[in-house]
Parts: C-alpha cells; structure tokens; sequence
C-alpha cells in the first residue's frame, strides 16, 4: 500500500544543489571580484608610483624654473651694468656673492658645502648634501619699496612703513651703482630704517630699495635611507636673508642635481659641465641644462638664460 | 517521493554576489578617483609647463629684439596682452653735464604688464622692466641751426611741492615727446622754423637785430603744460617770446602768433654778451640771467648780470641789477660766458656758473631760498667757448674750458672756493671744435679726430675724421 506524504506549500531552505550552485557562482564572482580589486589595486600602485614621480620631476623643474627666471632685483635701472658696492659693514668668507653683480652662480656643492654647515649651525641631516652634486645659487628679491627723499647720514625715508628687521640684506639702486645695505634697525612709527653703514653712491627720491635673500637649491640628505639602504635625497632650499639661514626639503626623492651650461659658437649649441663655480649672467650663456634623478630616473629641463 | 518546489524560495547567492559587485565597483571606482585625481595634478603641472616654455621663449625673443609689444596678441591658443604701466628716462649722476636743458638719460626705463592665457584661463601676471636708448638731442654745432630739443626731466626726484607744480594730476607731462624736434635756422631777417618736417617762416625786419644774432631756448613746465620760451638777442636788443609746445607740434598758426609778438621787457640791459634761461625758485617759471659786458676808463672789462624776471602783474620781464664783477682785466668780451646748471634733472633752482677772463664765479642759489652764495676763482686761462659744468658727484664738478689746440679740466668743490690748478691736455697742432660729455666720457672732435677721453685723462680712443 503506498503511502501518500503530503508536502507542503510553504518549503523551507534549499536543496543541496542549489547550495552548490549558490557556491559556486558565489565563488566565481568573488574570485573576480578578487582579481579585479588585486589587478586595480596593483594599476593603481604602479599608477600612483609613476604619477608621484611625474609630480615630483614636473615640480622638481617648476621649482628651479621658477627659481631662475625670477633671480634678481627689479631695480628700473636694471642691476647688471652697475657696480656693486658692499656697504653692510661686514664681509664674510664665502659669502662674497651677496656683495657681487652676479644674481645666478653654480657650481660644485663641496665648494659651498662649508658655508652651508656653518650657516645651518648642525641642523643638517646625515650628509647634509648629496656629494658630486651641483648647486644652484641666487639673488631672490623678496619685497621692493621707493625712497621718499635722499638718504642722510644712516637713515634711509620711505613714503610708508617696511617689514624689514635687523640684519636684512637690502640693495640700493641707480643708474651707477648699487649699494647693498643692511638694516640696524627699523623705525615703523616714522617710516624709516637705519642703516649698519652709510651708502657710497648717490641716491635721491624715488630710487629702488629691495630686500633679497640668497637662495640655494641643492641635493640635501634626509637622514632617511629606504629598503636597500641607500641614503633618501630631496631638492633642498636654503635661504640667508643676512639675520638667519633656513634649509627646507622641498621635494623627496630628488637626487644627482647637475646642471650644464651652453654657448654658441656658429650658431650651434654647445653644451659643457660646470667644471668649477661660475656666474651665469656675467658671460654671455645661452641656456642652462637642469638634470636631477627622482626615484632613479633622470630628467631634465633646458632653461633659456 | 516527490517533492513539491516551493513559490518563495528564500536563496541568497544573487545579492551577495550584488553586494561583492558594489564593493568591489566602490573600491575600484575610489581607486580611478584618486589615480584621476593624482593624473589631473599631473595634467596640470604638464599645462603648467607648458606655458612655461611659451613664456620663456617669448621673454627670450624680447630679450633678443630688445622690444616688446604693446597691446594683445595671439598664438595659437595663448593670448598674451602687454600693457605699459609707466616709462621713465634714468639719469646718471656720476660725470655727467649738467647744464639746464641738457639732461640726458642713459636709457629709458618701461615697465609692462604682461599676462599669459591659455585657451582664455589665465596663466601668469609679471611685470617686465625693459630698457631702451632715449630719443637724440641735437647740439648747435652750426651756429646757424638752433635745435629745438624737449627736456629730458627726472620727475620721479621732483620733490611733491615740484611734481604739483610742474606735472598734471597723474603726476605725467602731457605731450611725451622727447629730445629732438625741430630747429631754427638763422638768416639776417627771417628765422626759419622746421618742426616735424613742416616749415614756417618768422620775420625778423622790424626787430633791428645785428646779422650776428643769437637765440637762447627755454623752457617752463607747469601742470603738465610745456612751453617754450625763445630769447632773441644782440648786443643792444633783447626779444623774448613764448608759445606752448602742443601748438609747436600742431597749431602752427597760433605759433606765427605767438612768435609775432615779443613780450615787453621792462629796464632791458644793454651790451649783451651772453645769456642763458634759469630758475630763480623751484616752482616757477624761468628767468633770463644777463651778462653784459662794459670796458673801465683803464680797459678793464666789467661784467653786470642782470635777472630778468616775468612779472604776471605787468605781463612783462622786469630787469634788475644782480652784481658786478670787475678786475677781470684787459681781455676780449667773447671771454665772457654764463651758464645755469640744473644738476638733479628736475628744474629746480639753478646755481649760474659766470666765466669772464680768468674768472669763475660761482652764484649758488640752491640751498637758500634769500640768499645767493658768491664764490669767485681763479683759472689758468680764459676762454672763448662756453664752459662745460660735469657732475663728479654729490660733492663735486668737473669744468671744462677749451681754446685752440688745448683743454683743461678743473675740479671744482661744490659750494666752496676751491678749484684745482690743473695741466692742459694739448692736441699739437690740432684746433679743438668742440668737446660733449656724454656716456660719462669726454669727446673731443678736432678738425683731423675724435678723441675720447675719460675723466682720470686716459685717451680711451683716437678715431681719424
């Protein structure tokens, strides 16, 4: 006799196949998924790499570009032809390119490796700069301003208050010299400062007066070194504004810092090593060849000069 | 056994498969948003750069051409737009002459305003200072030509109390023209005017003038306006006439006018030897400083300098007796020569430099406003050409005297008695025509050469005429 089970309408849970199924396919899409989110995920790294190093070179040459091409004072009467007067009352050794005409100077880091230290007074990392490199030097105005009327004695008289303190370096302008100052001490309530040391030259209303620092974008140590133990570099500015000296890393990774100079000769191009320190502006260069390493790789910016 | 499939089925593989999707599209999607993000920073540092290069090699190509262009331009899909914000002529203040009237810039100082764009965003501002030679001034080489020259001025040393004065209320002159534009010619009773190349014809008949009259340009300034003034004179007769630069470059027919009617003149001197225009104040207009020449019962000459002032009151010049210098001894009256300086470029006081035989008389007016500093030397020799005042520095002149084959060079401490014995520089059998100071160098033309000459003496160069 057959026994007849009911079954009933409602059936609760699955049946082993479907588990099965259910598995399966759940496996499969999560596999993909996996491999999807590995495959991006590893795009994405390399990607990220290769754009954090894009971002580094194109800042790298953007920082020195900029560096370059603003280098200098805006003096109306230009500042190459004039004589330059050192009229701060101090002369320090190796600092000779705050008192000269030059406003772009490069060479080898030894040779201004010790003004560097010194002036860092053992705030450096490591090696405090990369070895073999080169350095990049300039004259950076960094506030300008006219005189109110001729300068007596030791006080220099502006139309309106400055932010200069103690110890700036400031250049005097006109058409025959320029006379580079520093300040004793700034009276804001009259609108004048005082003066370490008179100027030499003749000066009137409405001649310039700029503040500048010196710059020096070079290869510093971090003081860090990566898996391989390699020492980490990154393009460094230091800056003297005549009362202190600063270094910040500007950029990571930057390395092997060199920079070629080139001159015509027929027409052509040629280009050559900085062999020892020269002054750029003072003989007739026409462009500057920057190249520098970000995590190894090189490259390179031209600068016309 | 059979079993019955249900109608709702509770499976749950399709939405965890929807969900494992979503997370994995969220992860992947945050993932191409941080790579696109870190892209775009480079895509922007790339644009950067670019603009960059097009930048650099068009501040190269002005560098190059030692001129930029006003106004927009386009290339490509950069717009570039230079402005001129202001133009000023630089002076040197180190062995420069310094006769009123002859400043000359070493250069003319423009700053632009030059921006960048690149498909119409803006990329950059910055501000180029480019400098360029200032337009020629002529000499009177030929006394039958008398160039008409419009100052050079350094209106940024004006004082505020000068640059209200002189200059309109943007603190600018209202014509910019500068240097050479014109000139008289001399002829015995007609003066030919020659201004842009347009000629006009001023008659000379009525005035009783000698052959061998001479003409004296000055120059006034005020608001922004430039006229010129022009003294007509002999050795008996003083004319003076004034017209406004604006009608010389345009309105000829106001200038026939003007240059019709002399202005009266009240106690006009007589026995004129030689004039010049000055400023007797710092805001004003100029005056006339007259040196005539009279011979003692013994034969010594005298000189009388006389002002001649505009009085607006009267509408004429009023002329007055400064002073005398006498002991001059038995010399020519063509040893006597005036001169007003105006060493800052800025049309201030003139101190009048008086050259008669062998004395130099100083008249300082510069740092007192009642009274006039005397000084009275003593040179090696006279002179038949005006003297040359250059500018050593703050506290010194150099001046030049020349006469046949030799030149002197004096230093002259300012606002003292006090000059210096120098040697002759002698050019054998060579006759000096004339000496210019300029580019902080003397050259000296004689018949044969151009020599040039610095001012510690050294022949720099010798050129065959």
């Amino acid at each position: 006799m057959f026994h007849f089970r009911k079954t009933k309408k409602t059936q609760q849970g699955i049946t082993l196949t479907e588990l099965l199924v259910a598995m399966t396919i759940s496996v499969i899409v999560v596999g993909m998924g996996f491999k999807i989110y590995l495959s991006s995920k590893q795009i994405y790294k390399s990607n990220k790499n290769s754009t954090i190093t894009d971002v580094r070179e194109l800042s790298a040459k953007k920082v020195i570009y900029d560096a370059i091409s603003s280098a200098g004072l805006s003096c109306k009467y230009g500042a190459k032809t004039q004589k330059y007067l050192n009229r701060t009352g101090d002369f320090e050794v190796g600092n000779d390119f705050v008192y000269d005409s030059s406003t772009i100077r490069v060479g080898d880091i030894s040779d201004i490796g010790d003004y560097i230290k010194t002036n860092l007074a053992g705030s450096c990392k490591g090696l405090c700069y990369q070895p073999n490199s080169n350095f990049i030097m300039l004259k950076k105005e960094s506030s300008f301003t006219k005189l109110a009327s001729a300068p007596v004695n030791l006080t220099l008289k502006f139309d309106e208050s400055v932010s200069w303190t103690q110890g700036d370096y400031l250049a005097l302008c006109n058409n025959d010299d320029v006379d580079v100052v520093k300040v004793e001490n700034n009276n804001k309530e009259n609108n004048d400062i005082r003066l370490a040391a008179t100027p030499y030259s003749e000066y009137g209303k409405g001649d310039y007066v700029g503040k500048f620092d010196i710059n020096i974008l070079y290869i510093g140590d971090t003081g860090e070194k990566d898996e391989q133990g390699n020492i980490l570099y990154s393009l460094n500015l230091f800056t003297n504004n005549g009362s202190s000296s600063t270094s910040y890393a500007l950029i990571d990774r930057v390395s092997d810092l060199k920079v070629r100079y080139a001159l015509a000769n027929n027409k052509k191009l040629h280009w050559h090593n900085v062999q020892k320190t020269i002054d750029i502006d003072k003989m007739d260069y026409e462009a500057l060849k920057v190249s520098f390493k970000v995590d190894g790789k090189n490259f390179e910016r031209v600068i016309l000069v | 056994m059979f079993l019955k499939k249900t109608n709702h089925q509770n499976g749950s593989a399709l939405i965890m498969a929807m969900i494992f999707g979503f997370v994995v599209l969220v992860c992947v999607s945050s993932l191409t948003y941080v790579a696109r993000y870190d892209l775009l920073s480079a895509k922007s540092l790339v644009e950067g750069e670019s603009s960059e290069q097009i930048e650099e090699q068009y501040i190269s190509q002005v560098n190059s051409k030692n001129a930029i262009a006003l106004g927009n331009r386009k290339i490509g899909y950069y717009d570039i737009d230079n402005t001129l914000v202001q133009s000023q002529p630089l002076f040197s203040h180190k062995n420069v002459a310094v006769a009123l009237y002859g400043g000359d810039p070493t250069a003319i100082s423009d700053e632009v305003s030059h921006s960048l764009s690149y498909k119409g965003e803006h990329k950059l501002t910055k501000n180029i200072i480019l400098k360029h030679l200032p337009k020629h001034s002529m000499f009177d080489y030929n006394e039958a030509y008398v160039p008409i020259n419009i100052p050079y001025i350094d209106t940024e040393r004006m004082t505020e109390q000068q640059q209200n004065y002189h200059l309109n209320k943007t603190k600018k002159t209202n014509i910019k023209k500068h240097g050479f534009v014109g000139y008289f010619e001399k002829e015995k009773t007609w003066l030919l005017l020659v201004v842009d190349d347009k000629a006009k014809v001023i008659n000379l008949q009525n005035l009783d003038l000698d052959d061998n009259y001479k003409l004296k340009i000055g120059w006034s300034l005020v608001k922004g306006v430039w006229s010129m003034y022009l003294a007509v004179y002999d050795k008996e007769h003083l004319y003076i006439y004034k017209t406004k630069l604006a009608d010389l470059l345009q309105n000829s027919a106001q200038v026939t006018i003007d240059l019709a009617s002399p202005i009266e003149i009240i106690t006009a001197p007589s026995q004129i030897q030689d004039l010049t225009w000055y400023y007797t104040q710092n805001n004003g207009l100029p005056s006339l400083a007259v040196a005539s020449v009279y011979y003692e019962e013994e034969g010594s000459l005298s000189v009388r300098t006389f002002d001649l002032s505009f009085n607006a009151e009267k509408n004429a010049y009023i002329g007055d007796l400064k002073d005398s210098i006498n002991g001059i001894g038995r010399v020519a009256a063509n040893k006597v020569h005036i001169e007003s300086l105006d060493p800052e470029f800025t049309l201030s006081k003139s101190p009048l430099y008086i050259v008669a035989g062998t004395k130099l008389v100083v008249y300082n007016v510069a740092n007192n406003e009642y009274k006039v500093q005397k000084f009275t030397m003593l040179l090696e020799q006279g002179t038949s050409h005006d003297p040359i005042v250059v500018k050593k520095n703050a506290y010194s002149y150099f001046v030049i005297t020349y006469q046949g084959d030799s030149y002197l060079q004096y230093l002259y401490t300012k606002e003292s008695d006090m000059i210096n014995k120098p040697e002759p520089k002698i050019y054998l059998d060579e006759k000096i025509q004339r000496i210019v100071v300029k580019y902080g160098l003397k050259f000296i033309v004689t018949k044969k050469h151009l020599y040039i000459d610095d001012f510690e003496n050294n022949q720099l160069n010798k050129i065959n005429l």
